[in-house]
């Protein structure tokens, strides 16, 4: 008699979901097709979700930071959420914000492929998505939705590459730290750096390259090691990754004895840290990743689509690196940190 | 007696006993050797026997802090997101105050505080220690980033010193080490509570019935493992020049790891300090001498793990003929 209890809650626990799925099918279909007027008759607040990939990560925490700057000024409602680097986290959180009925989602996507997922939902829902910093493997004419916002990482690695090849002299030895295995940023920068350095000198000697996952701890030990496995022939120039790796191989050349500023040492994305390290002497060379000129495109993005403009409309933003060397350190401190300092303050 | 298809019982037993109490050493010993024989000349040098104890110093003390959880029965997933939590506090406190005593202690203290909750909880509501120490660890985390907005603290002044200050050519770190690893011996080895510790791990009921106070132990334990840990967390800090507030991640499960090689098992009751500091070095041993070879990354993940798999093995084989 339990028994068929049991079963009939069940069976009636089952039909009532598969009804509700079915007019949540039917609800998606019709928003498909009006979500892009809706945004613009809504009298609601706009709401912009921001799918972070990481943001423990000081260039993440730059946009999100500044996200939430334009939101207050717009009168935008701004959601956030942290993948914590699993991309399925991502697309479930992007999932999420879709069935929220959210009216724009900005995501740095973790994986070109793996975060085709979540572009699905997005398209799915009808929801307008910007892929800021990373690509995603989707065609923009199958995907109306979609609009990219960023730099190029190749770029960033052949950028990087060339002035290393202006720089360098003949026959040095070079180590590489990479990101994360498995990300396709990792795998971009490192392309860029082959075509911008040794694919114009061979001459060049790769000693090593690593990947890391803490990327300035496992940088300390890394570098060490390098210096100690390559004392006999030396290293004379070390890439790395971001500025956070940069700012460990630093750390290790220090605690090893020797001065940085006799390495030739790259970085990117030009933190705080690493502009000062430039500063210093110790640090050579990074490149600014404009955090406010890629999150200004996304509002100015969703100002138009409050104005009736669809996401079809719009070409992907691209938005071009910017060196960082002793020649122009200080007029890049002033014009990325000093709002920072003082945003900080205002805070405090 | 049994009998084994080519050893008998009786030589299994031996063996196995013979394998816990030096097995691990012996392990060592031939490991540095086949690491000298690969690569002799960059090696067995000063300055890489240096780096290896300098690299190694942050998980060797947390692996302290583990041996005494595990040796009691207990573990602990929360130092990785302690080191990050007290690196950045204290870290914030040298900023404000310039006082390198001052960071240290904030840093032990936080670390303390961090221990005594776990402890707490366990020993108090009885809860689980994975699941105690896992939410912790995220909790921490959370603080850590909410602490600092996500952002590194940086200028951190004289607590550099701790890993690039050298007294007779050895890093300071390494004295720190020794230090802590010499007086984790002795209360572990040569004392009542380390007794208790071992006690409670191999048999709880037993040392209820003898009137051991397990909460009371437990707890000491973790408070003591939290102030280790955060004396580990600022030599973090001072190894990455800056409080990292997502940094640390995994340094629980090297530590862990460590004191496994070395001889503790999961189900408590074994372990010990020397084993534990010859397991974190086998771990420093094989980063280190991986790197010098230039073998891939990926690859190394997979050693380790293999190594993993053949410690919990041997531990779990050589337990059985006791």
């Amino acid at each position: 008699m339990k028994m068929k209890k049991m079963l009939a809650i069940f069976l009636s626990m089952a039909m009532i979901f598969a009804l509700v799925a079915c007019g949540a099918q039917k609800n998606q279909g019709e928003q498909a097709e009006s979500r892009q007027e809706s945004v613009a008759q809504t009298e609601d607040k706009f709401t912009i979700a921001f799918a972070n990939s990481n943001a423990s990560y000081p260039y993440m925490v730059k946009l999100l930071n500044r996200f939430t700057k334009l939101c207050d000024e717009k009168g935008f409602e701004l959601l956030a959420s942290d993948a914590a680097g699993e991309v399925s986290t991502q697309n479930d959180q992007i999932e999420t914000y879709c069935a929220m009925g959210v009216d724009l989602i900005i995501t740095i996507p973790i994986n070109y492929e793996a975060s085709v997922t979540a572009m699905n939902t997005c398209r799915d829902y009808g929801t307008p998505v910007i892929a800021m910093f990373n690509h995603v493997n989707v065609d923009r004419e199958e995907y109306p939705y979609y609009v990219f916002v960023g730099s190029d990482n190749v770029e960033a690695g052949k950028l990087t590459g060339e002035y290393c090849a202006e720089v360098l002299d003949e026959g040095s030895d070079v180590c590489i730290i990479l990101g994360r295995g498995g990300i396709n940023q990792t795998e971009d920068i490192r392309n860029g750096l082959q075509k911008g350095l040794f694919d114009n000198r061979s001459d060049i000697n790769l000693l090593d390259e690593q990947n890391t996952d803490d990327y300035r701890a496992d940088s300390v030990d890394l570098v060490e090691n390098w210096l100690q496995a390559y004392q006999a022939q030396g290293v004379d120039c070390i890439l790395g990754y971001c500025d956070d790796t940069a700012l460990g191989a630093i750390q290790a050349i220090r605690s090893v004895g020797l001065n940085p500023a006799d390495f030739l040492i790259c970085g990117r994305d030009a933190s705080e840290e690493a502009c000062q390290a430039i500063i210093s002497g110790d640090l050579d060379y990074t490149l600014l990743q404009d955090a406010f000129g890629q999150c200004d495109a996304c509002i100015v993005i969703a100002e138009k689509l409050i104005a009736g403009q669809k996401m079809e409309d719009f070409d992907d933003v691209i938005i071009p690196y910017v060196e960082v060397t002793s020649d122009n350190v200080d007029q890049i401190m002033i014009e990325q940190y000093e709002s920072i300092r003082k945003l900080m303050l205002m805070r405090l | 007696m049994q009998k084994g298809l080519l050893l008998s019982y009786d030589t299994k037993r031996k063996m196995s006993i013979l394998y816990r109490r030096v097995g691990i050493f012996v392990i060592f010993v031939l490991m540095f050797i086949i690491c000298c024989s690969v690569k002799p000349d960059v090696f067995l040098t000063k300055s890489n026997l240096i780096n290896i104890m300098r690299q190694m110093t942050v998980v060797m003390l947390i692996a302290m802090s583990e041996c005494m959880v595990l040796i009691n029965g207990t573990n602990d997933l929360s130092p990785g997101a302690t080191v990050a939590l007290a690196g950045v506090i204290a870290a914030t406190v040298y900023q404000s105050t310039h006082s390198l005593f001052l960071s240290i202690a904030i840093s032990i203290f936080i670390g303390a505080t961090v221990g005594f909750i776990n402890g707490t909880l366990i020993t108090t509501f009885a809860m689980p220690p994975f699941i105690t120490t896992l939410a912790t660890q995220q909790s921490a985390r959370g603080l850590a980033l909410v602490f600092t907005g996500g952002h590194t603290v940086d200028g951190i002044g004289k607590i550099v010193n701790l890993t690039q200050g050298r007294w007779f050519g050895i890093p300071i770190c390494v004295y720190i080490l020794i230090v802590v690893c010499a007086l984790c011996y002795i209360l572990i080895h040569k004392t009542k509570f380390g007794r208790y510790l071992y006690a409670i791990g191999s048999n709880i009921t037993a040392a209820k019935a003898s009137g051991v106070n397990v909460k009371q132990v437990r707890l000491l334990a973790y408070v003591i493992g939290g102030c280790i840990t955060g004396l580990a967390a600022i030599i973090y800090a001072s190894r990455v020049n800056s409080g990292q507030p997502a940094g640390g991640v995994g340094l629980e499960f090297q530590a862990i790891t460590a004191a496994i090689i070395g001889g503790a098992g999961m189900s408590g009751g074994t372990g010990s300090v020397p084993g534990a500091m010859v397991g974190a070095l086998i771990i420093g041993m094989l980063n280190n001498i991986l790197t010098l070879c230039g073998i891939s990354s990926y690859v190394q993940q997979i050693l380790y793990g293999c190594i993993i798999a053949v410690a919990v093995i041997i531990d779990t084989v050589t337990k059985n003929y006791e």
